[in-house]
């Protein structure tokens, strides 16, 4: 059959039928996503009353309110010091563990299998079997210590904000790791072994294979980690709000715990939207920052 | 790894990191296993005396953790299926056709992928509101739902882009229409994709605690994530050896599901980052 020229109906149909393959997806997205990115935008510049329906303009009120409120600009910092701790260990340690799991060492499946745990439990009960794995009155290992006299007091990390803010941060690495170790080792198992092999040959060892071979290879799957785990520790909810709320004295408020707790407790939905709107732009300009970064490093 | 010290090292890392992960699981288990008494005895035992099961009868009758989960089930199944029917061919449509304003239509998806629901819980909130639905596991699908659009769309479409087209075109010529062979050949050719989605949709949902918790109010329609956080959180006394066990019975399900599902999880996953 020789080779027909579409007719330029049959491109026609095709943008057509595209935009029909589109449209359920494009709809419920602006019903349920853009709507109310919206009504957020309009809510940050307005005045909310007491059941968070609007109540007139007021400018750039909210915006003040918020960076005038001490405990909104610390838990500024403390959601930065927070995703850097987070997701800089988790890198570090998943990249460790991948490179052992690349290895054929033997009990690689189990660790794998191992793995799996904590990713397949929701995070929140996750932070539930830390909470009592750690508690203090009843829990079986401060107890257990307190029995041995290797600590005088009962286990007391959620009592202080900083203590309670190191537990997140373990807890924040341990749900992060199984997706990142298994990222990374996949991207290990997709270069080519022809590069290691005649890397060898050449001497690079050690460091060296790393440094030069490795690392310029699993460049895009680093990059893939680093974005998503960014996004997500940024705007991670479940393990501090199921921890501390905050709490105790605003010791462990990030950002989204704070909006949350300004928008349902406080019922001030004017300021936790623009709160809202912060976090956009900080996560915008993190993003274009990063696209930027990684095109340069494709160009180069 | 020939080096022994490196290999000893490898292995102390390895033993060292699966500890901090199952150390939680073992105590879970263990509480699970004792009754009240033994658990809020002084010195705790480490290993429960009568290995009592009522604790999981427990759940059924006393806290209502069955309808907790059920109810899970239906909203992350339900906006799980939903997000497969609408994002498979909004994928196939990036993936295969031309049409002005791709670019964009991608571009535009991207960017809803940062946005977590935390981020804009006061509009979605108002939203709800507005379309009547707080209270209702309605409000959760289709909130999990959209949220795991974006990414099930890049994720598909770039799996979609490895099937070879002529395959289709062959069908084509063969007299099948444009909607038969996406059926008959690409669909099946496409499962492993699909099952990644699943997966993503199904982790998403089952995590998530901010959208139940600001739209589902009363405890018969919580979901087992919310169920299990409103055991523990403001209480004075928690009842471990309850919560223990519905964590236990909520988790094992899904190790199993992964466990057979592994492999395809991290293949869909890299599929964006290789190509």
């Amino acid at each position: 059959m020789p080779p027909r020229r579409r007719p330029s109906s049959t491109a026609f149909n095709e943008q057509a039928f595209a935009y029909l393959l589109l449209a359920p997806a494009f709809l419920l997205a602006i019903a349920v996503v853009g709507y109310p990115i919206v009504n957020t935008i309009v809510t940050a510049f307005s005045k909310t009353n007491a059941v968070g329906q609007l109540a007139g303009p007021a400018g750039l009120a909210n915006f003040h309110t918020i960076f005038t409120d001490p405990v909104f600009v610390q838990a500024l910092w403390r959601t930065a010091l927070w995703t850097f701790w987070v997701v800089g260990l988790t890198t570090v340690i998943s990249m460790v563990l991948a490179l052992i799991l690349y290895e054929d060492l033997r009990g690689r499946r189990v660790f794998q299998l191992i793995l799996l745990i904590p990713w397949a439990t929701s995070v929140t009960m996750t932070t539930v079997a830390w909470m009592w794995t750690i508690n203090g009155q009843v829990g079986l290992i401060s107890n257990t210590l307190q029995v041995w006299g290797w600590i005088p007091e009962p286990l007391g990390f959620l009592a202080r904000g900083p203590s309670a803010m190191v537990v997140a941060i373990a807890i924040g690495i341990v749900v992060s790791i199984p997706f990142t170790t298994s990222v990374l080792v996949s991207g290990l198992h997709s270069i080519p072994d022809e590069i290691l092999e005649a890397g060898l040959l050449d001497g690079a060892r050690g460091w060296m294979r790393f440094r030069y071979l490795i690392m310029p290879m699993l460049g895009p799957f680093l990059t893939i980690t680093l974005v998503i785990n960014l996004i997500n520790v940024f705007n991670s909810f479940p393990i501090i709000w199921t921890l501390t709320q905050g709490g105790p004295a605003h010791g462990t408020e990030v950002v989204v715990t704070y909006l949350y707790k300004t928008a349902f407790r406080f019922n001030e939905f004017g300021q936790a939207a623009a709160m809202s709107l912060i976090t956009f732009v900080i996560l915008l300009v993190l993003s274009i920052a990063f696209s930027i970064q990684t095109m340069r490093t494709r160009l180069s | 790894m020939r080096n022994p010290v490196v290999k000893t090292l490898a292995y102390a890392f390895l033993t060292l990191t699966s500890v901090v992960i199952l150390v939680p699981y073992l105590i879970m288990l263990i509480t699970s296993l004792k009754t009240r008494q033994e658990v809020f005895a002084f010195p705790p035992p480490w290993i429960p005396k009568s290995f009592y099961l009522g604790n999981f009868v427990d759940l059924f009758t006393k806290v209502e953790f069955g309808q907790a989960m059920l109810n899970s089930l239906i909203a992350v199944g339900a906006a799980t299926i939903l997000t497969l029917l609408i994002a498979t061919p909004a994928a196939y449509a990036i993936a295969r056709l031309r049409f002005r304003g791709r670019n964009w239509i991608v571009a535009i998806f991207l960017v809803t992928q940062m946005f977590k629901p935390v981020v804009i819980i006061v509009g979605m909130f108002q939203v709800m509101v507005f379309y009547h639905l707080l209270d209702n596991l309605l409000s959760v699908i289709l909130a999990y739902a959209t949220f795991n659009l974006a990414f099930s769309i890049w994720m598909l479409s770039s799996y979609f882009q490895t099937i070879p087209p002529a395959i289709e075109e062959a069908a084509w010529i063969d007299g099948a229409s444009r909607w038969t062979a996406i059926r008959t050949i690409f669909v099946p050719m496409a499962r492993p994709g699909m099952v990644v989605a699943f997966l993503f949709s199904f982790v998403a949902g089952w995590n998530d605690l901010v959208l139940a918790l600001s739209f589902l109010r009363s405890s018969s329609k919580f979901t087992a994530t919310l169920d299990i956080f409103s055991l523990v959180s403001g209480r004075y006394v928690v009842e471990w050896q309850l919560v223990m066990a519905a964590v236990l019975m909520a988790t094992v399900p899904v190790v199993i599901m992964f466990g057979f599902v592994q492999r395809y999880f991290v293949e869909g996953f890299t599929a964006g980052a290789v190509r």
